[in-house]
């Protein structure tokens, strides 16, 4: 019986390959404070990656997948000329429990895990004022990171749902929601006061998966 | 199976989301009288602490700056002087108070790591109510050697216009900028030495030796003799007891009116119309070919602006009135005579004298240097840089500090004596004398000087306050700046808005100042003579 067991789970086991490109829809979680003017809205980007996941059985395995995904934001004031724009590259290595169900070629999936990442890069852009001199100014700057301030490297929790089809025998195609949901403030304990600042992210994503 | 496991999950997941992020402080702003802010810190050594700790945290624009250049760490200073305000807060008001001196000697070491030139930090004793103040700039200038020779010093050109050098000299002076002027700039009183005769402290003195070589002096001789000597006697005395400002011109205002009689120049009342925006300026031609202007405030643009100029509302024929006058005419004279030597293809040289010049408005810039552009052409100087957060490495982008020209028939369109100008950039030598006490404005104006290829700055380094302030009322184009309201919260600072950079993009000048391309120290020649005006002349001639 355990060997039928096994040999069973075994004829499910199976390799899978895939790439993936889409949106993302990012929210950044700052408290305000007393800068009453300020408003911070969320930002599209996008998002490309490869994943590979190895199926445990016919419901469930296990998926990692490596991203290059955009956590961006705005900000900008109501009473002072100013927005900037911010566009932030992250690498990002979600690892997920998969849960899949439904029928031969359609299937829905959930999966579940955490990711970690790294903040590879920032540029932003927009306009500020200068209120010494009472211009405007425009810009488009790439941000230099500062050690003591940023915190580079990003982690938390993921999950998603979606479908897939499998069109062909070796072949399927899914669409996905998933939502990243960093613990890791962008900004480093560099003050006495505590100052976190988050990023929470939607992303929009269409793949092709290659079955082993 | 597969469905609880799922759901297991997604349970354990919610929860864990909720633990995972931290809440942030709750933060205040201190930029205005808030009693909810400020209230407690009535009372509280340890509450005027915590103001002044967190206000700084937040609103100070340089901490890149102290952190870096000079190792100041923000949060070890509140874990090493917290306790020490603990402990003053255990003493009991009555029978064991904090005096003045002691919680002097404690903000002064609070407050005196801190580089930015305009900083200054006022607690109120809770225990006595009396308003203690410490100056970090001006501490940390008093150790240099020509601190005590910058203190109110007033260029003197009467040793120029007695040989020769300087013709056509001008003057205007208003409010305090007296005091200077006419006696403390006119007879050293720790040297014994009368620097000018002609007018103030050292007139009396040259009257005092005058009379008393006089083998037979008449009665109204001996009579005015004595007085002279009371005069100089009480101005010594009392002056070396007085606290400040407002006290010195208070007793400047009693020596006027108690000794009137005796007519000696320069002894002109003070106004309080002018308390605030006093000023004195000199101009002279130097060797009939270079245009020579000192003053010793930024407030030019409240005399020689039209738009501004408070002339308009003074009385004619009033002293305020004619000084006022004697201002916009001496900085006129100064501006044709530039442009007047230009045409004629005559100019040697221009000197802007900014030594000791303690500041003020940034639209004088464009009266002084700036009318030496190009005309229809500005100059960036450096960068700025603004506050855009609670955090201490809350900036805004780098913006250009660009610094504007200004068009002569523009400003002075009702000026019939302008109207021919055709006005040029100015092409040869320009000069900025500076020294240790030459402060923001004045600062800023050298800083624009190293911007030009055609100029240069002599003299001793400056103060180190180049970053701009804003009143309170625009604090929050910021969210930075001062931290409470001279004279009604418990804790005030007066601290800037914006940061200076240097045309680098990263270097910050506060606390250090400018260097003079040329050092010179002053000293009075045995001819009478400024050094460091010499060195100018001398730099303007032949090019070293």
């Amino acid at each position: 019986m355990a060997v039928l067991g096994l040999t069973a789970m075994q004829a499910h086991a199976q390799w899978r390959i895939g790439a993936n490109v889409g949106a993302t829809y990012n929210h950044f979680t700052v408290d305000k404070h007393y800068l009453i003017d300020y408003n911070y809205k969320d930002r599209w980007g996008t998002q490309i990656g490869l994943m590979g996941q190895y199926d445990v059985n016919d419901w469930m395995g296990i998926r990692a997948e490596l991203n290059l995904m955009q956590k961006n934001h705005t900000v900008e004031r109501t009473q002072v000329l100013m927005k900037h724009q911010y566009t932030n590259n992250y690498l990002t290595l979600p690892v997920m429990a998969s849960f899949n169900f439904g029928g031969e070629k359609l299937r829905g999936f959930c999966n579940l895990g955490v990711y970690g990442g790294y903040w590879l890069s920032c540029h932003k852009e927009g306009s500020d004022y200068n209120s010494f001199h009472e211009y405007e100014y425009s810009f488009s700057e790439d941000v230099d990171f500062n050690s003591k301030r940023d915190q580079r490297w990003d982690c938390g929790f993921v999950g998603g749902v979606g479908l897939e089809y499998h069109f062909a025998e070796h072949w399927g195609v899914q669409a996905e929601a998933r939502y990243y949901y960093s613990t890791t403030s962008v900004q480093k304990d560099y003050m006495k006061v505590k100052d976190p600042k988050y990023n929470s992210t939607l992303a929009l994503q269409a793949g092709v998966i290659y079955f082993f | 199976m597969k469905t609880k496991i799922m759901t297991l999950g997604a349970m354990l997941l919610m929860l864990t989301l909720s633990a995972c992020r931290e809440e942030s402080d709750m933060l205040v702003s201190y930029n205005q009288n808030d009693v909810l802010v400020f209230g407690k810190a009535n009372e509280s050594f340890v509450e005027q602490f915590e103001v002044f700790w967190n206000g700084m945290n937040q609103n100070y624009a340089i901490w890149d700056c102290e952190e870096n250049q000079y190792g100041l760490d923000w949060d070890e200073v509140h874990d090493r002087f917290l306790p020490l305000f603990e402990q003053l807060d255990q003493r009991d008001k009555d029978t064991d108070p904090v005096s003045d001196s002691e919680y002097q000697a404690l903000i002064d070491s609070l407050a005196k790591p801190l580089h930015d030139g305009h900083f200054v930090v006022q607690f109120k004793n809770p225990h006595t109510g009396k308003a203690l103040n410490c100056y970090p700039g001006k501490i940390r200038n008093a150790s240099r050697d020509d601190y005590e020779v910058s203190q109110d010093f007033v260029p003197s050109l009467a040793a120029y216009v007695f040989n020769g050098t300087a013709t056509d000299y001008q003057s205007g002076c208003t409010s305090q900028q007296h005091l200077a002027i006419m006696f403390g700039n006119t007879y050293d009183v720790n040297k014994d030495m009368i620097i000018n005769p002609n007018y103030g402290l050292g007139y009396v003195v040259a009257q005092i030796n005058e009379l008393k070589a006089k083998q037979s002096p008449t009665s109204s001789q001996r009579t005015r003799l004595t007085q002279l000597q009371n005069l100089f006697a009480e101005w010594v005395l009392y002056k070396a007891s007085v606290n400040n400002r407002a006290e010195l011109i208070a007793l400047y205002n009693y020596i006027v009116n108690k000794y009137q009689s005796l007519k000696v120049p320069g002894l002109i009342l003070i106004s309080s119309a002018f308390n605030e925006y006093g000023l004195g300026v000199q101009y002279a031609l130097l060797n009939g070919d270079t245009p020579y202007f000192a003053f010793t405030n930024f407030f030019l643009t409240l005399y020689a602006n039209p738009k501004y100029s408070n002339i308009n509302q003074l009385t004619p024929g009033t002293e305020d009135y004619k000084q006022s006058v004697a201002i916009y005419n001496a900085w006129l004279s100064w501006l044709k005579k530039v442009q007047e030597l230009k045409a004629n293809g005559k100019l040697k040289g221009v000197i802007i004298d900014l030594r000791s010049n303690g500041g003020g408005m940034f639209a004088d810039f464009g009266l002084v240097l700036g009318s030496l552009f190009q005309p229809g052409t500005d100059l960036q100087v450096g960068y700025q840089r603004f506050k855009r957060g609670p955090g201490r490495y809350d900036y805004s982008p780098l913006m250009p500090d660009v610094r504007p020209g200004i068009d002569i028939l523009e400003l002075l369109p009702n000026e019939p004596s302008v109207q021919n100008i055709q006005q040029q950039g100015i092409t040869e030598p320009i000069v900025v004398l500076t020294n240790c006490m030459s402060v923001s404005m004045a600062e800023m104006t050298a800083m624009g000087a190293k911007a030009m290829p055609n100029a240069r700055v002599i003299g001793k380094r400056t103060f180190g306050g180049l970053c701009g302030l804003t009143n309170n009322e625009y604090a929050n184009y910021n969210y930075s700046g001062h931290i409470g309201i001279a004279g009604q919260t418990p804790v005030y600072c007066y601290t800037p808005t914006v940061a200076t950079i240097q045309p680098d993009g990263k270097t910050i000048l506060e606390g250090i100042g400018i260097t003079p391309d040329i050092d010179v120290n002053y000293v009075v020649t045995p001819a009478g003579t400024d050094s460091q005006i010499d060195r100018a002349l001398q730099y303007i001639q032949t090019g070293n």
